[in-house]
């Protein structure tokens, strides 16, 4: 050890030190490539959605291709919105709600905005900060009840282990969910991502390069792959197999359930679902609501007498609303796969079902 | 409350708006103490009493010297306080566990209960900080600062008090006293440093620490190569780490117009392990330096006792780092290492003859086998990758390689290594010029607002 050595106060390691003027340059370059990136990435990626087309699976928690998504279907006459009872969860892309519905009613053409696990507070956030192009456009909203079946899921309850789909997408602050406890930083980034779409980029390549992981845990998990070789700016073509059995409940052996429902005074995913339409109707668009299906057949008596009077309260204000309403029938028990998931046929009854609705045909010919 | 999070930069932004209306009245000190005290107690509330009194005990003993008569005991008193407060929160368990393992053996039942007591954060430096005013005034070599407010903010000042640099009173206090003279080149710097604090952080550590913890949470089934990899990586991934937070300290100072003095200087060029500990952790060896190794005799003791001296702070330097044997090995291990080499160094043949880069080489290589000891969970972890790599000079690199090392981080180490040879070079001046500064600074914010996930891990110091 050197005694005499004085300790160092001024000398910088590594020699990156820039002055005011060079903090401009960079500024502006980088202000510059932010602005760019986007248009660049979309001009680069191939993007052709075909008439049956939704989300890919691993990508629904890309908003940015959700924006991009929404765009392309603007050429469609009706979009379909909702959760993954939209998204088709038990069928193959074709034969979704969307496309049962372009089948029963075959001079207009639906596109398949569904979203897997997008709960009403986090369709809420998607429509406010993701979905604006679809401003004015004729939007047929499903609204499925399964939200408000437990204080759990309704997010009114103040369990700490609640998974939260979408987290990024609620209130974060002053109207978050109780039983959302995410970090003060996980919640500032993820307000920053309504806003930034260098950010949403950033994700969107995550989720289409990278299989939904960011480079450094992709590289360490697939060390011998070549990143580079990720960059196909293809965006990715949704599975055509299915994420599930088409199996009836009843054949799954699926028990009966006895729900905890939430009433319309006190239910927070309501209170959000309610802004969800507000929000549509200021923005011009032509609102239809449909109001189930739920599985009724798997509740105890006791459990549809509740839930009867839980759809004449949402049915009621959803009449009061300047929109078009159907309140879902109830569908054979054969055609469910759980509580809310109808199976293929089922789609295909609801399609008719709605094709035969003089609201709805009344509606499509506006 | 952690530099590269959201909830800092925003603390930081509506804290330096205040700062720079304030920085000329008589609240800008107020201001500093309430800011750290914040940024301090975001962890833990809790850990705002210690460092209240650990702050309140050194200012009443040094204010105690000041006022005439038992000095020393002044001086004691400072002394065993920080020191029982480290002894107590950060060895307690390390000693009580060693203790039951020794009363063991007189039979079943002899076991004193661990203390359950939490680390808080940076309190090894911030004692450390502490401790240096109380000697320095005991020598002699600063005046007694009246000003509590003053004194605390010096303690606790945030962009430094929870991994340092360990900075001393006798450069800090003086800029604390001053209205700050904040220019815009202070504040461009200081975003250069930060900025280079981040993505030695964000892209670099934070990508590093993924195959290093995985490799070295399974040390039996990785095999010599992974883990030889899974070494290297940790050995940039700690400088990348620790040296990160230290440029993101230095240039927050820079930016509130006090200098931090420099922390790391290359220190996988040196070309001996003198040379290693004036480039690493700088401040932290020179405290060891001035208030261990000079107490102990130094170089004015003679040849036996100079290297007891540097055996002994190598050995307690090691155990500052954490309450492990890990942690004393490796101390141990780098005192051996200076020992050994401390003749060699000073032999004309090494100084002249031996090439440079064989002697950056050299010194790397030692230093990357310590580094096992530093990151293993245990010594047996620690020997048994010891073992596995050393197997590989007789083996060779035959044999499967899992897990592959991902050669995107290779290649951003090699990058980082190769740019801070170049700066050393008579290369410097071209890597100094304006537009490969420009493109530098400007390739890096891309990269850090497109490449790392979000994430909020811990700085390694952190549990030091």
């Amino acid at each position: 050890m050197n005694e005499t050595r004085n300790i160092p106060t001024t000398r910088q390691a590594e020699g990156l030190l820039c002055s005011p003027g060079e903090w401009g340059w960079v500024l502006a370059v980088c202000v510059v490539a932010f602005f760019a990136a986007t248009p660049l990435w979309r001009s680069l990626e191939n993007f052709n959605p075909g008439e049956d087309y939704r989300l890919p699976y691993a990508q629904s928690d890309d908003y940015w291709h959700f924006e991009r998504w929404c765009e392309a279907a603007l050429d469609r006459d009706v979009l379909v919105v909702g959760d993954s009872v939209v998204w088709g969860e038990y069928v193959a892309p074709g034969s979704s709600f969307a496309g049962a519905l372009g089948k029963s009613s075959p001079g207009d053409r639906f596109a398949n905005l569904g979203v897997n696990g997008i709960h009403p507070a986090a369709l809420e956030g998607l429509l406010r900060h993701h979905g604006s192009a679809l401003h004015g456009r004729k939007v047929l909203l499903h609204c499925n009840p399964l939200w408000m079946s437990s204080p759990r899921v309704d997010l009114s309850g103040a369990e700490d282990d609640f998974p939260l789909n979408h987290a990024k997408l609620v209130g974060q602050f002053f109207t978050r969910p109780l039983s959302y406890r995410a970090r003060h930083s996980e919640r500032i980034a993820a307000v920053l991502d309504r806003y930034s779409g260098l950010r949403g980029l950033a994700g969107h390549i995550r989720s289409s390069c990278f299989e939904g992981s960011d480079l450094y845990h992709w590289s360490s998990e697939h060390p011998g792959k070549s990143v580079l070789g990720r960059f196909t700016f293809e965006a990715v073509v949704p599975a055509r197999t299915l994420r599930h059995q088409p199996v009836s409940w009843l054949a799954s052996k699926g028990l009966r359930q006895e729900r905890q429902w939430v009433s319309v005074d006190d239910s927070f995913q309501w209170r959000c679902f309610q802004r969800v339409v507000e929000l549509l109707l200021a923005r011009g668009n032509s609102v239809f609501v449909l109001l189930g299906p739920y599985n009724e057949h798997m509740l105890s008596p006791r459990g549809k007498v509740e839930y009867g009077a839980l759809r004449k309260d949402l049915s009621a204000w959803l009449r009061s609303r300047p929109i078009g309403l159907a309140v879902a029938e109830v569908l054979p028990s054969e055609l469910f796969a759980d509580a809310s998931h109808p199976l293929e046929a089922g789609y295909v009854r609801l399609a008719e079902m709605l094709a035969a609705d003089p609201a709805f045909t009344q509606w499509l010919q506006d | 409350m952690l530099f590269h999070t959201w909830p800092f930069l925003l603390f930081f932004a509506a804290f330096y708006a205040l700062y720079l209306a304030l920085r000329s009245t008589r609240l800008r000190l107020p201001l500093l103490l309430g800011a750290s005290y914040v940024f301090y107690g975001w962890w833990n509330p809790l850990y705002l009493l210690l460092i209240i009194y650990s702050t309140l005990v050194d200012y009443l003993a040094v204010l105690g010297m000041s006022r005439g008569g038992r000095k020393k005991s002044w001086l004691v008193l400072s002394l065993l306080n920080n020191l029982f407060l480290l002894g107590f929160f950060k060895y307690g368990e390390f000693v009580v566990e060693n203790l039951n393992e020794g009363l063991s053996l007189l039979g079943p039942g002899w076991v004193l209960p661990a203390p359950d007591v939490l680390l808080p954060v940076g309190i090894s430096f911030y004692t450390f900080q502490s401790m240096s005013y109380t000697i320095d005034y005991w020598r002699g070599k600063l005046e007694a600062e009246p000003n509590f407010i003053r004194f605390a903010a010096f303690v606790a000042l945030f962009p430094q008090l929870v991994a340092g640099p360990i900075e001393r009173a006798s450069s800090l206090l003086p800029q604390l006293k001053k209205t700050p003279r904040i220019t815009a080149g202070d504040v461009s710097e200081g975003l250069s440093l930060f900025v280079v604090g981040l993505f030695k952080k964000a892209a670099l550590a934070s990508y590093l620490a993924i195959y290093v913890d995985r490799v070295y949470a399974n040390p039996v089934g990785s095999n010599s190569w992974a883990l030889l990899c899974a070494t290297f990586f940790f050995a940039w991934q700690i400088y990348f780490d620790f040296s990160g937070y230290t440029d993101m300290a230095r240039g927050i100072a820079r930016m509130m117009g006090i200098r931090l003095m420099v922390n790391f200087n290359n220190p996988y060029l040196a070309v001996d392990l003198g040379d290693f500990w004036r480039r690493w952790h700088i401040s932290l060896s020179t405290w060891f330096r001035d208030y261990v190794y000079i107490p102990l005799g130094g170089s004015r003791g003679g040849r036996a006792r100079t290297l007891a001296a540097i055996a002994l702070t190598m050995v307690i330097s090691g155990l500052w780092h954490g309450a492990a044997w890990t942690f004393v090995v490796w101390g141990a291990l780098h005192a051996a290492g200076r020992l050994l080499t401390l003749p060699i160094e000073k032999s004309a043949f090494y100084r002249t003859k031996v090439p440079r880069a064989l002697k950056q080489l050299l010194v790397f290589s030692f230093v990357l086998l310590t580094w096992i000891f530093f990151r293993a969970e245990s010594l047996a972890d620690a020997w048994l990758v010891l073992d596995k790599i050393l197997a590989i000079v007789p083996g060779g690199f035959r044999g499967s390689t899992e897990p592959l090392y991902p050669l995107l981080a290779l290649l951003l180490v090699l990058g980082a290594w190769s740019w801070q040879l170049l700066c050393e070079s008579r290369v410097r001046r071209l890597l100094e010029l304006q537009p490969v500064r420009i493109a530098a600074v400007i390739l890096m914010v891309i990269y850090l607002a497109l490449v790392p996930a979000a994430g909020d891990e811990a700085f390694i110091y952190f549990q030091f």
